[in-house]
């Protein structure tokens, strides 16, 4: 294709344990796009990535061109466009919507019990914390074993019991993970990839946990072999997927499959309440909020200014559907008042609208004095808005 | 970050001129810095320096104020000479014009017509964009209130444009039928002309990028029909783009040849219908110092279905452009010229006789004495 040849071959920057980048790494080795992985460590996430995006965050790509893309949603979409056989975004308006209900609901929900699993139990906690103090941190000056028992330590203050998780919903954390391998069983007994013969957005979009945490730390990664060995396989499935061996001639379904009516109950009955309390929260500039969904509660989560953006991505795209279409996609949530929720709190301004349109249009000023040493110290905040960094 | 070299550019995001000049300067990597045009910003500047009420409008750093885009971008081409946007050939520099003729004047029907016939899909967005216009701080619901009251000329010009429950079948039709030809063209070439981008590429991605890629439901047609005109939006778009070159030796892609024999036939009846509109008018009017901006009515076709808009007399000085340079072409050029308009069906229109000549006088249309 013409137009890819400028940008290519592209430098990749991926960590080997990080969410993102497996989802991101998975497909560009699918479409075997030209690509050098580099595992960037913290003096290039601070002189190199961050000049270029914004942030100190991994996957992100350079191109040919010297121009950079982040996130891996408008990446994919960016890929996509350059790369259109096999395309893993669906034609079809009602499979494309809900590809990115999925999609957005693999990347932002499936973080929590992500997490949790890795950093709740000891023996996951000990081995990733020591991973990571080698590989990602292994140019910082401290003990190891200390860096990996202070990063997890982090962690599970942060992610854990500053993502709302208390004894009384760990269960609900645990079942997220657990209902959604059951479902996935489902599918994935029945088809190589979720839609069908080809991996799509919906695949990637769940990869992204499946394979750097659940399948990869010891205790989710048992129960996967034990409860869901298909989607075990899968995992496996879709790292080897290449375009060549699997061809263009693609046969997909319409996510009619009953395994998805869980994942379907479960987006409209938590998730999306979740994006429309945590825009409403924003748009009120609080910095935490309790979340009640159902029997459930998520006490004192904190207020996610890019899970607005997400939010705003998918009403821009539920607009955009026909009323017919968007009569087809309201029956398929399991009963759940999807246009009610996508209403809910009407439109909430982000601030990101920009952010995120690749390739990235502008160049951040370099890290320089204190905010230098805070950010090798920290890193850029877990909610990521680059655009707040330098104010 | 304002300094002294810095260019001051009164636009909104989703204002179609607006993205016609945005994209030049970032790909001319001119310093500029983009202010929302407010109420508080058309009273103090916009209105007093220009003495009419459009945006985009450029504030050059000595203090030149200049609205329209077609001046704005003349005006800056000869001050930043690198990377000209207009070809030095006369095939490729006559299509560039061309296109921007048609991406001024004649994508506004589909433009005009997703956004506001279809404004219940997209209401929420446009009317918080639209309400930006009272001010950044504004909390939402007064900003979206501002903004249905601010929007309602803007939908009762649908009429005026000819954009009508009758009409609407032959826009979405003719819309479609161009947006597959442009996406055939982009899955070849990065931009127009080759891998550089022209006049014509910057005036497409007016009506491309701030009407039909930014509302949600052309977004959705747009994303489904053409994915290489949405990469081409976001290429344009960024900063820091490679120069790139033009086609060498003249060459019009065969693949661009389809998209002129579009405008001949579907923008071309209304441009010449104007131009004898316009002669008529100043015979009758000879007190008038300017042509107002609407005189009168004419049928038109668009898609093959009939409608009646009003008359625009700026088509007809944005048409002088593309004309006046074929004509001042030296006899083999022109050969070569004819030779590319007969196969799209333009070579007696560029005949056109243009017997009232218009001119831009104190940012109006007026006669050329």
């Amino acid at each position: 294709m013409l137009s890819a040849s400028e940008y290519e071959p592209y430098d990749a920057y991926l960590m080997d344990v990080s969410y993102f980048s497996g989802k991101l790494e998975a497909y560009l080795r699918y479409r075997e796009v030209p690509f050098r992985k580099i595992e960037p460590d913290t003096r290039t996430l601070l002189n190199v990535i961050y000049p270029g995006t914004g942030l100190m965050k991994v996957p992100v790509v350079k191109m040919a061109n010297g121009q950079w893309l982040k996130d891996s949603t408008p990446m994919l979409y960016w890929f996509d466009r350059l790369y259109p056989e096999a395309s893993i975004i669906p034609k079809d308006p009602y499979v494309h919507f809900l590809s990115r209900l999925v999609e957005d609901y693999a990347d932002e929900w499936l973080w929590r019990p992500a997490l949790y699993y890795r950093w709740n139990y000891s023996q996951d906690f000990t081995l990733l914390g020591s991973r990571i103090a080698t590989e990602v941190m292994g140019d910082v000056p401290m003990p190891r074993k200390l860096l990996g028992w202070y990063f997890g330590m982090r962690q599970r203050k942060v992610q854990i019991r500053g993502d709302g998780v208390r004894p009384e919903n760990e269960a609900h954390v645990r079942d997220t993970y657990l209902k959604l391998l059951d479902s996935m069983q489902a599918i994935l007994t029945d088809t190589p990839f979720m839609l069908g013969s080809h991996p799509t957005l919906a695949d990637f979009g769940l990869f992204a946990s499946m394979f750097r945490h659940f399948s990869l730390d010891p205790t989710p990664a048992r129960i996967m072999r034990d409860r869901a060995p298909s989607v075990n396989e899968w995992v496996a499935r879709m790292w080897n997927a290449k375009v060549s061996r699997l061809g263009t001639e693609q046969t997909l379904t319409d996510f009619s499959h009953s395994g998805y009516d869980y994942i379907f109950s479960d987006i409209g009955e938590v998730y999306l309440p979740y994006l429309a309390d945590n825009a409403q929260a924003w748009s009120k500039g609080q910095k935490r909020f309790d979340f009640t969904a159902g029997p459930v509660t998520y006490p004192d989560l904190p207020v996610s200014q890019y899970r607005v953006w997400c939010r705003g991505e998918l009403q821009r795209a539920y607009s955009g559907l026909t009323d017919e279409i968007r009569e087809q996609v309201n029956k398929r949530l399991q009963g759940s008042d999807l246009e009610g929720l996508m209403n809910r709190f009407g439109v909430v301004e982000s601030g990101l609208e920009h952010e995120y349109q690749l390739p990235l249009g502008k160049r951040y000023e370099p890290a320089r004095g204190l905010l230098k040493l805070k950010l090798s110290v920290t890193g850029t905040p877990q909610d990521m808005p680059a655009a707040n960094i330098q104010k | 970050m304002t300094d002294k070299s810095t260019y001051k550019f009164y636009a909104m995001d989703h204002s179609y001129y607006s993205g016609k000049v945005r994209p030049y300067l970032r790909y001319k990597g001119i310093p500029y810095e983009e202010i929302v045009s407010t109420l508080w910003v058309y009273k103090t500047v916009i209105i007093p320096e220009t003495g009419v009420r459009f945006i985009p409008v450029l504030q050059s750093p000595d203090g030149v104020f200049v609205q329209d885009t077609t001046d704005i971008i003349d005006f800056l081409e000869e001050r930043f000479p690198d990377r000209p946007i207009y070809p030095s050939t006369p095939k490729q520099r006559l299509t560039a014009l061309l296109f921007e003729l048609f991406a001024d004047e004649w994508l506004l029907f589909p433009a005009m017509h997703y956004r506001w016939s279809y404004v219940a899909h997209h209401e929420k967005w446009l009317m918080g964009e639209f309400g930006r216009i009272v001010g950044k701080w504004a909390p939402a619901p007064v900003r979206r209130a501002a903004g249905r009251k601010l929007s309602k000329p803007f939908q009762g010009f649908l009429p005026v444009l000819g954009i009508s429950d009758e009409t609407a079948p032959g826009i979405e039709a003719s819309y479609l039928e161009f947006l597959a030809l442009l996406e055939a063209h982009l899955s070849k070439y990065s931009y127009l002309l080759g891998s550089r981008p022209s006049m014509g590429d910057f005036a497409l991605a007016g009506p491309l990028y701030a009407h039909l890629w930014l509302d949600p439901y052309p977004k959705a047609i747009m994303e489904r029909e053409a994915p290489n005109v949405v990469a081409w939006i976001q290429r344009i778009n960024a900063e820091d783009q490679p120069q790139g070159s033009f086609l060498p030796i003249d060459e019009v892609p065969e693949t661009v040849l389809p998209m002129l024999a579009f405008i001949f036939r579907e923008q071309f009846p209304i441009l010449l219908d104007t131009v004898e509109k316009v002669a008529t008018w100043v015979d009758d009017h000879p007190e008038k110092e300017y042509v107002s901006r609407g005189i009168g009515k004419h049928d038109f076709k668009v898609g093959g279905v009939a409608g009646t808009r009003l008359v625009f007399p700026y088509s007809q000085w944005m048409l002088q452009r593309p004309v006046e340079y074929y004509h001042g072409l030296n006899e083999s050029q022109k050969e070569d010229v004819n030779a590319l308009l007969n196969q799209v069906g333009g070579s007696e229109a560029m005949q056109v006789d243009i017997k009232k000549r218009l001119v831009r006088r104190n940012n109006r249309i007026a006669v050329d004495a």
